[in-house]
């Protein structure tokens, strides 16, 4: 029999480590469901909204100043039924009496001079109401106010004078040439990029010290350090573990990938029609102007988007998202091995959770000054810089800084590494025995 | 083979030496030191002063491959496939893919759990896994066995089917390293063994040395006559006598200082109608407690 070597036997671990993840329904499941759940979060009010056309409903009015009715449009989702006669006295009995009346519009007749109405209903009133009657009948007031100048004309005067200002923000390169940057676009982009590192270095963290604790309380783990070292255990288990986190994001990438060129290709047919119809028949020139103008501000959106310096930004990211997920597995590890069940390592893992919901706050923070101080230490300092540095990293943060970021990263990385896996041997073999934190630190020693 | 150990505190300088082809006992009551020792032949920890000595060298991280280890506590991954499992197990100890697949169908076979080869562990009774780890400790035919309570959680049936392969293995060229509270299948199967008290030997040798090494010089009678046997001042006492189911008597007799046995069977002989005489010899049970006990006594 060969002596193995011990880098077939760790590619082993991460194998088996890799596939017991990977290989599991609940992986395959939840790579699917966690896009679309998060899919539907944003889309959902608007398809519920979609859906709610179904049941119109009607709206009683009671219009004392007998010619503001007119202004109340129906629309999707409200009718309006003129109930002047009644009085606003009657309009409770009117209400309990009626059927498929939802609710009461009371108009009083001072309105014009006191611009409130009230509606009544025996259901809290939905904000669609109020708000459509709202619109409604402002604009019914201040076109009667505007005509009630008699000045000729006064409306297409104050028409022209609502004007909607576009802020550019234009970056200079250190070429000269000026570039189209979005400040809110780049911010957004560090937000999501932080927001998965955290997530990311939670779940599978969480996920490896289960595994760790798994294996203490099912007893395999004597068997499995009797054929090779904890430390090749302990690394195959955070590099399985850190594969199968990249091979979900690669999924997930694909799937962007795929949504992405199919929007794109959808979006671009849409624009060729948009064209030819200009280019066609321009008879009507407004349309073209709309055409026109759509046009640019597209443009304008992609050079925006395009502007943002992607290499180093995804490059980085894969730096610090694999520096974060080395140094925060590695001590879910080491305090998973110290736990004696699933329910005691709380007191463990209460501190990283601290520290990483400080890292993501002060990300939060850095985002809205990403030159100050808190942005700059946070970027240094190992347990906040891989949340901290995504979101400056749109910014142009100077190549030096992210190089004393990563080297302090990854060394303190392998340190934490080293210590925990000092942890991790004589935490495996303890059992039935309730460890506190400060029994971990003296088997560091 | 070899195996030689010098220690430290939870064993205090604990030196045994394990023959090659030998099954081996590894005694001691709860704490004694067993588990630390397997612990560190096994290479899982490392002792604070001392060496292991792994056929006649210093033992190396390679010597793992060689040494099946079969943990008191059992387990094995719940949602790992049983000849899966077994495989990687094999794998880990440096068998090649192929090897480990073969070797797995043999052993799934010969403990007729071949049609359990693609169920998960969690599938399976408790006796099967039991069965499925016995095998994933062997499966790389490692040189060393070590095995810690084998028997535990076995049935009887089990337990037998066990044993014979335990002592194929052996007469394949493994040597066996028991760690036991069992002492029956200790007089069944072990050839030498150690006892350890308090982080120290207390007591080595062959089973059948130990044994006579703590004879109380008593010997079983049987006659055929139903005339009670009485003492002899200077030969021996009669420490119990009672009629026998053949209308005969048993009797129980120890032999004073210096008595050489052929004379008290000619005393005997010259009386009564002596049938059956056979020396009484501890049990390894009576050999451990009198051994635990004396020591605890010298410690109070």
């Amino acid at each position: 029999m060969n002596p193995t070597n011990n880098h077939s036997r760790l590619s082993l671990i991460i194998q088996r480590e890799y596939m017991s993840i990977v290989g599991r329904k609940s992986f395959i499941v939840m790579t699917i469901l966690i896009p679309l759940i998060s899919v539907a979060c944003f889309a959902l009010p608007g398809v519920l909204m979609y859906f709610n056309t179904g049941d119109r409903q009607t709206v009683a009015v009671v219009d004392e100043t007998h010619r503001l009715f007119s202004a109340l449009e129906n629309n999707d989702d409200y009718q309006f039924q003129d109930i002047t006669s009644v009085g606003a006295k009657n309009v409770h009995d009117f209400y309990t009496n009626a059927e498929n009346v939802y609710a009461v519009l009371v108009i009083p007749a001072n309105v014009d001079s006191v611009p409130r109405v009230s509606i009544y209903s025996n259901n809290a009133v939905k904000n669609s109401l109020s708000s459509h009657v709202e619109d409604c009948l402002r604009t019914a007031l201040s076109d009667e106010r505007v005509l009630s100048y008699g000045v000729p004309g006064l409306q297409q005067m104050i028409d022209n004078c609502r004007v909607n200002v576009a802020v550019d923000s234009v970056k200079w390169t250190e070429e000269g040439t000026e570039e189209r940057s979005s400040a809110t676009f780049a911010s957004i982009l560090g937000m999501v990029l932080s927001m998965l590192t955290y997530m990311f270095v939670l779940m599978y963290g969480a996920m490896i010290m289960s595994s760790v604790i798994e294996e203490k309380t099912n007893r395999i783990v004597e068997v499995i350090v009797s054929s090779c070292r904890p430390i090749e255990l302990m690394l195959g288990k955070i590099i399985g573990v850190g594969l199968v986190g990249i091979t979900q994001i690669a999924i997930w990438a694909v799937f962007l990938g795929i949504g992405g060129t199919a929007f794109s290709m959808a979006f671009g047919l849409s624009e060729l029609g948009n064209a030819a119809g200009a280019a066609g028949a321009a008879t009507d020139a407004s349309s073209a102007v709309a055409a026109l103008a759509s046009d640019s501000e597209i443009g304008e959106i992609i050079e925006i988007i395009l502007s943002v310096n992607y290499v180093q930004i995804l490059t980085c990211f894969l730096l610090y998202f694999l520096g974060g997920f080395l140094l925060y597995s590695s001590l879910f590890a080491a305090f998973g091995s110290a736990a004696d069940q699933q329910s005691d390592a709380s007191q463990f893992t209460t501190p990283i959770m601290m520290i990483m919901v400080f890292a993501l706050w002060a990300g939060i923070a850095c985002a809205e000054t990403p030159d100050g101080n808190l942005a700059f230490w946070c970027s240094m300092i190992p347990f906040t810089s891989p949340i901290v540095m995504m979101v400056r990293l749109p910014y142009d943060v100077p190549i030096w800084e992210i190089a004393v970021s990563v080297v302090a990263l990854y060394g303190t990385a392998f340190g934490i590494i080293a210590l925990a896996a000092r942890i991790y041997r004589t935490g495996i073999l303890m059992y039935g025995k309730k460890v506190s934190i400060k029994d971990v630190l003296k088997w560091i020693k | 083979m070899v195996n030689q150990y010098s220690g430290h505190r939870a064993l205090d300088d604990v030196s045994l030496t394990v023959p090659q082809g030998c099954v081996y006992g590894l005694l001691g009551p709860n704490g004694a030191g067993k588990t630390s020792l397997i612990r560190i032949l096994n290479r899982i920890a490392a002792p604070d002063s001392g060496e292991v000595l792994f056929c006649g060298k210093p033992q190396s991280a390679a010597d793992v491959c060689n040494i099946g280890y079969l943990p008191e506590e059992r387990g094995l991954y719940k949602k790992m496939k049983v000849a899966e499992q077994i495989v990687y197990l094999g794998r880990l100890k440096g068998m090649t893919r192929s090897d480990a697949i073969t070797a797995t169908d043999e052993w799934l076979r010969r403990f007729e759990l071949t049609e359990w080869r693609n169920k998960k562990i969690e599938a399976l009774s408790k006796g099967m896994a039991q069965k499925v780890q016995f095998i994933s400790t062997v499966i790389h035919r490692p040189q060393l066995l070590i095995f810690d309570e084998p028997f535990s959680g076995f049935d009887p049936v089990n337990a037998n089917q066990l044993k014979r392969e335990i002592l194929r293995l052996k007469e394949e060229g493994a040597t066996i390293l028991f760690s036991t509270h069992n002492m029956a299948s200790v007089e069944e199967v072990c050839e030498r063994i150690t006892l350890i008290n308090h982080a120290k030997v207390v007591l080595e040798g062959d089973v059948i040395d130990v044994r006579r090494r703590y004879s109380k010089h008593l010997y079983d009678i049987e006659l055929a006559g139903p005339a009670p046997l009485a003492p002899v001042e200077g030969l021996y006492t009669v420490e119990a006598c009672a009629a026998n189911k053949m209308g005969g008597i048993h009797a129980e007799i120890r032999l004073c200082e210096g008595v050489a046995t052929r004379d008290a069977i000619a005393h005997i002989n010259s009386c009564h109608d002596l049938v059956g005489f056979s020396e009484k010899l501890p049990t390894m049970n009576e050999v451990f407690i009198e051994t635990v006990q004396r020591k605890e006594d010298a410690t109070i």
